[in-house]
């Protein structure tokens, strides 16, 4: 492999790197706050693509209305299925999992049957393609990492920084202890879980235009997104960064060497590993011992 | 109240040296040392929060200490695993608050903590014995469960529970049983029939309890240590203790 | 007379069983060759069923990627069916060395449990580490599944890609084209190969190993405080699941005439949680009854709809996705879960009448 088809693959694996981190960082507060997998992340994911090709690409409203309504209806539909149901099973994993399994099944199969089988595809809301050398960037890519970097560090000032981040933290530290001072984790729990369907619904808004937009497109996405997870841990945003950019970097890179199926099984055996080894993910916040 | 065995004549089971530990900047238990001897029935008092629970984590392999060693018949047992200090060593705990598997039956939870068939070949090719059985019945009988020995853990009232573990830390046939705040939640006449219940097997097991009960406190114990803020306080007769002027400030006043 | 009450206090569940393995006898003398042919790839689904309730419904390990162990299974059948009829898609002259095992079919047979158990236990070795959470666990066998499935349409060279293989050979053995049971016959053939599975696992979770098992599920760190090591049970237990998903997936295959990619992907793994969440966890009976009742349906409907609508398999979809949601609420410990809830209450009631009467006895001997 020559130097510049290497550089090449470093530069669109670190762009990619962007993708998964924004992609995977409602599912890691949801997990990493409430302790609860959401298995409808990625089927919410599909849902924003949705929102952005009806809004944008087929309504023509600015791109940046197709976010923030990917968001807000993420958002309220993540309130009302905490309200409905994720709300009686906190504490119970298998529950969890087969509840938020049913319901990436109703969105799933409600896209598929509501809006049928075709692919929908949605332009580049930026246009431009850098190039260094033999090196080729499409703008939009750094547009997603700057978002991706952007909804990164606004969730750590809301969680560091306000007053509901810090009855969050507190609720994850001692719940019984954060109930007896009187705040109502109730509400911190809707909140977070709608945070966290509404940036999954606002990452899917962003993907939309790099993807085909179809019901299988939360799929396509089920397998990395939860990778991450497993291997950036739950305890640290920045271990999601980090485990985006170790995951992405290979995957691209050993996907340039042979396939990207190889590739996949190779990250899937490092994740693995890495699992092993640092069960708490790639940055532990503070020994615990 | 004499002790009912000569403390000084038995050997050591059980001795810490120096054991400390530290919770993310916090000390939860310095310098703690301490011996227990064969045949003793050991009572641990102190406030809430003094770090009781946390030397039994340390003996027990639940948490490991910052410094300072567990020995455990002359061996140093600091370090090693929570199941092997619990088949090879044989020391039983019984947790604070019932920790019991629920969704079994009483009996299924008593058969499995009987000692002596922890891999996974032995469990494979297990059959009970009448001798087996006999013992299920008889520990019933010990923590007045007889009855009960189909019923489901978790339709046990909070007391029966606090039996079950006491039972199943019984049927693992320890050197050294370990019973973190077994009346808690109990009703008098519950926490009586605990403490005879432990009175039964002194003498022949030795025993170390946490308890914050002062009556079932005076009804066990001979030999008491006061922990507070992580400190071992002072040790004597249950008499001497509470003559401690230190003592009545920081605990006995509060718990009476 | 103590067998007599022994019998009498046996679980409600076993005489379900028994009903049920006296229905699937004699089902194929009042049903035509059609059902007969549909029954058995159900009750190859069972033991797959039965495989998953030994891990999650006892073991409290919840595998979100068993279909990898069912379709790997079923896909050393396929290869070496393939290629002892020499597939027009097979592009090799020789079989590569980890494939080498499938020239015989005997070897095929040993294959197809032991590839299973291998991804198990390298899985397990991993995984069952005391400090990684359980749910780790799901998420990683999830991810498994979801790559598997790639894998297998990636390797085309031995797996004929997405239009996966067709096996036309029907007996336990031999993969010539040749041999050929019957419908009939190889409905047999399952039902004794269903039948044996039931039997291993109603042993299984009875002896001291079983109650570790739900040990584990119950209370894992209160097992590792009376001196076990609950790691090793928990590779055992996985290891021996992969074995029975594998022989699930081989009969699967050899009653279906086919193998593709679906067969070991993550729609086969959730659709199996369905099952035994359905049908109820952790008393077998529920993944025998949660299979057949869900399979069986989804069969009888699409006969009857497939006319009306071709979405019928979408839809159905659908409806298991509101089933499972109302099951949660519900039922969560399923049908048959309910059922023994219900059995247990009344001894229950009655061992307390009794102990009720014990006391007032002792009290009225000596007030
Ligand atoms: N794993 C742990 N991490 C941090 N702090 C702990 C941990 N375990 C115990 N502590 C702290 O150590 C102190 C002693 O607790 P504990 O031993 O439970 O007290 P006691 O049993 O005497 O009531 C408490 O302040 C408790 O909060
Ligand atoms: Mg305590």
């Amino acid at each position: 492999m020559s130097p510049s088809m290497l550089l090449q693959l470093l530069v669109s694996g670190l762009a990619s790197s962007f993708v998964l981190l924004l992609t995977s960082l409602g599912l890691v507060i949801i997990l990493g706050y409430m302790k609860v997998v959401n298995l409808a992340h990625t089927e919410m994911l599909m849902s924003g693509a949705f929102i952005c090709y009806y809004v944008y690409q087929a309504a023509g409203l600015p791109f940046i209305v197709a976010l923030l309504t990917a968001f807000a209806v993420s958002f309220l539909f993540g309130a009302l299925v905490e309200r409905l149901i994720i709300c009686h099973f906190y504490g119970k994993m298998s529950e969890t999992l087969l509840a938020t399994y049913a319901i990436s099944i109703l969105l799933k199969q409600g896209a598929l049957l509501l809006l049928g089988k075709n692919y929908k595809k949605v332009d580049y809301p930026v246009k431009a393609v850098f190039q260094w050398g033999s090196v080729y960037l499409e703008s939009y890519k750094l547009v997603v990492a700057g978002l991706s970097v952007g909804v990164l560090l606004l969730t750590l000032l809301l969680i560091y920084k306000t007053k509901t981040g810090r009855m969050i933290r507190a609720a994850m530290q001692n719940r019984s202890m954060t109930e007896s001072l009187g705040i109502n984790t109730k509400k911190v729990d809707t909140l977070t879980f709608a945070y966290g369907m509404g940036l999954a619904g606002l990452a899917g808004a962003v993907i939309a235009p790099l993807s085909t937009v179809t019901y299988t497109l939360g799929e396509s996405w089920l397998t990395n997104t939860f990778m991450n997870v497993v291997m950036g841990g739950v305890s640290s945003l920045f271990g999601t960064l980090a485990s985006s950019v170790l995951i992405q970097e290979s995957v691209s890179v050993i996907s340039g060497l042979s396939n990207s199926v190889t590739a996949q099984i190779i990250v899937l055996l490092v994740v693995i590993v890495v699992v092993r080894l640092k069960p708490d993910g790639l940055f532990t916040a503070k020994e615990r011992r | 109240m004499a002790p009912t065995l000569n403390p000084e004549a038995a050997p050591v089971l059980l001795e810490t040296r120096g054991l400390s530990v530290n919770f993310n900047g916090f000390q939860a238990l310095s310098d703690i040392s301490l011996s227990i001897r064969q045949g003793e029935l050991r009572v641990i008092i102190g406030p809430n929060g003094a770090g009781k629970t946390t030397f039994m984590d340390l003996i027990t392999a639940k948490a490991r200490p910052s410094a300072g060693q567990v020995l455990f018949e002359g061996q140093d047992i600091t370090g090693k695993s929570a199941a092997e200090i619990a088949r090879r060593y044989k020391i039983g705990r019984k947790f604070q608050g019932p920790n019991v598997f629920d969704n079994m039956t009483v009996a299924e939870n008593i058969e499995l903590a009987i000692a002596g068939y922890e891999s996974l070949p032995q469990s494979l090719f297990f059959r009970a014995s009448a001798a087996f059985r006999h013992r299920v019945t008889e520990i019933l009988e010990q923590i007045e469960l007889a009855d009960y020995r189909d019923f489901m853990a978790t339709d046990l009232s909070h007391g029966q529970r606090q039996w079950l573990e006491i039972g199943m830390v019984f049927a693992q046939d320890p050197k050294l049983i370990i019973l973190d705040e077994p009346t808690s939640g109990m009703t008098a006449d519950e926490t009586k029939k605990t403490g005879e219940m432990i009175k039964k097997l002194k003498g022949e097991h030795t025993i170390l309890v946490v308890e914050h009960d002062m009556d079932f406190v005076r009804q066990v114990a001979d030999y008491v240590t006061v922990f507070n803020f992580g400190k071992l306080l002072v040790e004597g007769t249950l008499e001497a203790v509470q003559q401690n002027p230190e003592v009545q400030a920081v605990y006995l006043k509060e718990a009476d | 007379m103590p067998r007599l009450k022994k019998v009498r206090q046996l679980p409600l569940n076993r005489w379900i069983d028994l009903a049920l393995f006296l229905f699937l006898l004699s089902f194929p003398t009042w049903q035509n060759t059609y059902w007969v042919y549909i029954m058995s790839g159900i009750m190859a689904y069972m033991i797959f069923a039965l495989s998953l309730d030994l891990l999650w419904g006892y073991t409290g390990l919840m595998s979100m990627g068993h279909s990898v162990l069912f379709g790997s299974g079923g896909y050393m059948i396929g290869i070496a069916s393939a290629w002892a009829n020499q597939a027009d898609w097979i592009k090799f002259d020789q079989l590569p060395w980890f494939l080498a095992l499938l020239s015989s079919p005997l070897g095929a047979f040993l294959a197809a449990l032991l590839l299973p158990g291998l991804i198990a236990l390298f899985i397990g070795l991993f995984m069952f580490s005391g400090k990684i959470r359980g749910v780790f666990f799901s998420l990683i066998t999830l991810a498994l599944a979801g790559i598997a499935e790639l894998f297998v349409i990636n390797q085309s060279r031995y797996t004929h890609g997405d239009s996966g293989i067709t096996v036309t050979s029907r007996t336990l053995f031999s993969n010539a084209d040749s041999q050929r049971l019957t419908d009939q016959q190889f409905y047999f053939v399952v039902l004794a190969f269903l039948l044996g599975s039931y039997l291993l696992c109603l042993w299984l979770v009875n002896t001291r190993t079983g109650k570790v098992l739900q040990g584990i599920r119950e209370n894992e760190s209160r097992l590792t405080y009376l001196g076990y090591k609950p790691a090793a049970f928990k590779l055992f237990i996985f290891v021996l699941s992969g074995m029975m998903a594998g022989l699930a997936g081989m009969l699967f295959v050899r009653v279906q005439g086919s193998i593709n990619h679906s067969s070991i992907g993550i729609n086969l793994a959730t659709l199996v949680l369905v099952w035994v969440a359905v049908g109820g966890r952790g008393n077998l009976t529920g993944a025998l009854i949660g299979t057949l009742l869900l399979q069986f349906s989804e069969t009888k409907l699409n006969s009857v709809f497939s006319g009306i609508s071709a979405d019928f398999a979408q839809y159905w979809k659908l409806v298991l996705g509101l089933l499972l949601l109302l099951i949660v609420f519900v039922i969560p410990r399923g049908l048959i879960g309910v059922l023994l809830d219900y059995q247990q209450s009344r001894q229950d009631r009655d061992r307390k009448a009794a102990i009720m009467q014990k006391e007032v006895n002792r009290h009225g001997a000596n007030p």
